[in-house]
C-alpha cells in the first residue's frame, strides 16, 4: 500500500510531521493500527537499523528516525490499546554500576522499540540489586547491560552474579555490549549474547523473544 | 634508553629511528608518582605539568606532553570532576541562539604560554614539548551541547551547529597558533575522539564540513612552523581515513583498539602513509599478564623494526593499568633496541 510505504519512508528519513500525517491518513482509511505499526513504523525503523549496521547511516539519522517513530506512535497508541495490540516482548536496558555512558544504551533502546519490544530504561550507573528488583518487578524477556570501560565492564559480571544469587538468572535472557566487551567476554561472564552494534542487538533480541515464544519458554 | 626527539622526528617522517622508541599520550597520576617518587609535585597546575615532563624524560621518551590551562570550554556538571566516567549526553549548555550568545566562551589569550618555557626546563637536551588541548573540536561541541542534542540540532538548527563549531575551531586554532610560536614545542597533538566501535560519531559529511577544515589548518600551521602534528582519535575511523592521510595530512596517528583493528593489522595497511604510534590496547594492558604484554610489545617492535612506529599503549596509561604491566611493555624496547640491525 502506497501510504504504508510513505510511512516507512518518513520514518527512515526522520520526517516526524510527515509520519504523523501519514498515520492519520492511514487511520482515516480504516487501516488496522496493528498493520500501521508493523508494516509502517516497524519496517521503517528496521530499515534504518540495517542501514546503521552497514554504516550507511549514522547515529544522527537513527535519532531523527526514532524521533519520527515516537511522534507517530503517540498518535497510534490509543488505537493500538483499543485494539489490544501488545508489544512482542519486554526488555530492561541499563548501563551498569560505576558507568555513566548512555549513548550505546539509548541506541539499543531505540532499536528494540523499533522492533516492537517495550523497554524499561533503568538509566546509568545502575547497581546490581536495582537490576534484580527490576527483573522481579517487570519480568522482562531480555536484559541489556551496557558498559563502556574496561573498569566498568566487571559491573556486567556482578549484575549477572546478583541475578544468580537471587535465583532468577534463568528467568531472563541477558545481552551485554559496549566498547571493550567481546563475544568471548560475554561467554566468560555467563551472558546469553553479545552484539557489536545496537541494530544487531535488537535483531538478536527479537529472534530470542520469538524463539522463546515458539518454544513456550520464559 | 637513549630515545630522543630526533628519533621521534624520524618515526613521524615514516623512517627508521636510530633506536626503537616509545610514545605515550597520557600517563596516570599514580604512574607519574611511581616514576618520580619524592621528586613528584602537584601543589600547582604548573608543578604538576612539570612533573609530567620529568616523568616522561625519566622513562625515556624523546618529548613530553603538556596541556596549558586557561582556554577550557566550561561545562556545568560537577559530577565530571568526581566520577571516573561521564555521559556525553547530559550537559546541554547550548540549546539555542540565546544560550549560544550567553555561553562564556574561553579565550586563547587567557592561556599562560610561559609554561612552554617552564616545562621545557625539565626536558633532556634536544627534546621537545608536545602540546595538546582540553579536548578537541568535536569533543568540545559534544561537551557543551550534549551528544544527542547535537545530533538532532544538525537537522533542527544547522546554522547554530555551524556557529558552535566555528567558535570552538577558531579558539583552538588560536591556542595552537600561539603555542607554535615557542621553539620548545616540537609537535602538537590534536586530541579529538571522532568515532566509536563501529563508525564515526557524526556522518563523515558533517565531519568534513564542521571539523576537518580546522584540523587541516592547524596541521598546515604546525608544518609551516617546522613542527609535527599527531592525531589522537578513538573509534572506527575507516570512513574518514583518507581525510586523515591525504587532506588533513597528519604525521602520526594515535589510539588503536583491538576490537576495531589491532595495531599489527593497522600497521600492515598504513605503513609508509602515516606514522603509527602506540597501539597496545588498554584492555589488553589490564587483562593480560606481564609476560603476555612483554611478548606482544617485543613482537610489535620486531615486526615493525621501528619504521614509522613507536611503541606504546592504544590510548593512555590510566591508573587502573597495573604499573608492572606498563613496565613490562616499555621493557620490550630496552631489549629490542640492541637487537634491531
Amino acid at each position: 500500500m502506497k501510504q504504508l510505504q510513505e510511512l516507512q519512508h518518513a520514518i527512515e528519513h526522520g520526517k516526524a510531521l510527515l509520519a504523523v500525517e501519514t498515520v492519520e491518513t492511514l487511520l482515516a482509511l480504516d487501516i488496522r493500527p496493528k498493520e500501521i505499526l508493523e508494516k509502517g513504523l516497524m519496517v521503517g525503523m528496521s530499515n534504518i537499523g540495517i542501514l546503521f549496521k552497514n554504516n550507511e547511516v549514522y547515529v544522527p539519522e537513527v535519532l531523527i528516525a526514532a524521533r519520527a517513530m515516537n511522534k507517530a506512535l503517540e498518535v497510534l497508541k490509543p488505537y493500538l490499546m483499543k485494539e489490544g495490540v501488545e508489544p512482542i516482548g519486554k526488555a530492561i536496558v541499563c548501563t551498569v554500576s560505576g558507568d555513566l555512558h548512555d549513548i550505546g544504551k539509548n541506541l539499543v533502546k531505540m532499536m528494540l522499540e523499533g522492533q516492537g519490544i517495550a523497554c524499561i530504561d533503568l538509566g546509568v550507573d545502575v547497581a546490581p540489586n536495582v537490576v534484580v528488583d527490576a527483573v522481579l518487578l517487570y519480568k522482562p524477556d531480555i536484559l541489556c547491560l551496557s558498559a563502556l570501560l574496561t573498569t566498568t565492564m566487571v559491573g556486567q559480571q556482578k549484575t549477572i552474579q546478583a541475578l544468580k544469587d537471587a535465583g532468577i538468572r534463568d528467568t531472563v535472557c541477558i545481552l551485554v555490549g559496549g566498547a571493550p566487551v567481546t563475544k568471548e567476554y560475554a561467554v566468560l561472564i555467563g551472558a546469553d549474547g553479545y552484539e557489536v552494534d545496537a541494530a544487531s542487538a535488537a535483531i538478536l533480541a527479537t529472534e530470542i523473544i520469538l524463539k522463546n515464544k515458539h518454544n513456550g519458554e520464559r | 634508553m637513549k630515545s630522543s626527539f630526533s628519533d621521534l622526528a624520524l618515526v613521524l617522517e615514516k623512517k627508521k629511528p636510530t633506536t626503537p622508541i616509545l610514545f605515550e599520550f597520557i600517563l596516570g597520576k599514580e604512574v607519574i608518582k611511581s616514576v618520580l617518587k619524592e621528586e613528584y609535585k602537584e601543589e600547582t597546575p604548573l608543578a604538576y605539568a612539570i612533573s609530567v615532563v620529568k616523568a616522561f624524560q625519566q622513562l625515556g621518551y624523546g618529548y613530553a606532553p603538556i596541556l596549558l590551562h586557561g582556554a577550557e570550554f566550561p561545562r556545568t556538571l560537577e559530577q565530571e570532576k568526581t566520577l571516573l566516567t561521564k555521559s556525553m549526553n547530559t550537559t546541554g549548555l547550548i540549546t539555542n541562539w540565546d544560550s549560544f550568545h550567553a555561553y562564556p566562551w574561553p579565550s586563547a589569550s587567557n592561556v599562560d604560554y610561559s609554561w612552554l618555557l617552564e616545562g621545557a626546563k625539565a626536558l633532556h637536551p634536544g627534546n621537545k614539548l608536545m602540546v595538546y588541548s582540553y579536548d578537541g573540536i568535536l569533543e568540545n561541541a559534544i561537551g557543551i551541547v550534549g551528544y544527542e542534542t547535537l545530533c538532532l540540532m544538525l537537522y533542527d538548527d544547522y546554522p547554530l551547529v555551524e556557529a558552535i563549531f566555528q567558535k570552538i575551531g577558531s579558539i583552538l586554532y588560536e591556542y595552537y597558533e600561539k603555542c607554535l610560536e615557542y621553539d620548545t614545542v616540537g609537535l602538537i597533538m590534536c586530541n579529538d575522539d571522532w568515532g566509536f566501535n563501529t563508525q564515526t560519531m557524526l556522518p563523515p559529511s558533517h565531519l568534513r564540513t564542521l571539523v576537518f577544515p580546522w584540523y587541516q589548518k592547524i596541521v598546515a600551521l604546525a608544518h609551516k612552523k617546522g613542527c609535527y602534528a599527531i592525531l589522537h582519535s578513538c573509534g572506527a575511523l575507516h570512513q574518514v581515513e583518507e581525510d586523515i592521510l591525504s587532506i588533513m595530512q597528519f604525521d602520526g596517528k594515535h589510539s588503536f583498539e583491538d576490537n576495531i583493528e589491532p595495531i599489527e593489522e593497522a600497521y600492515k595497511r598504513l605503513q609508509g602513509r602515516i606514522a603509527l604510534l602506540g597501539g597496545i590496547d588498554v584492555d589488553f594492558m589490564v587483562q593480560k599478564t606481564e609476560e603476555e604484554i612483554y611478548e606482544r610489545a617485543k613482537n610489535l617492535v620486531h615486526f615493525t623494526q621501528g619504521v614509522g612506529y613507536a611503541l606504546g599503549t592504544g590510548n593512555s596509561v590510566p591508573d587502573y593499568v597495573p604499573f608492572a604491566h606498563y613496565l613490562a611493555m616499555i621493557h620490550a624496547i630496552k631489549q629490542e633496541e640492541t637487537c634491531i640491525p
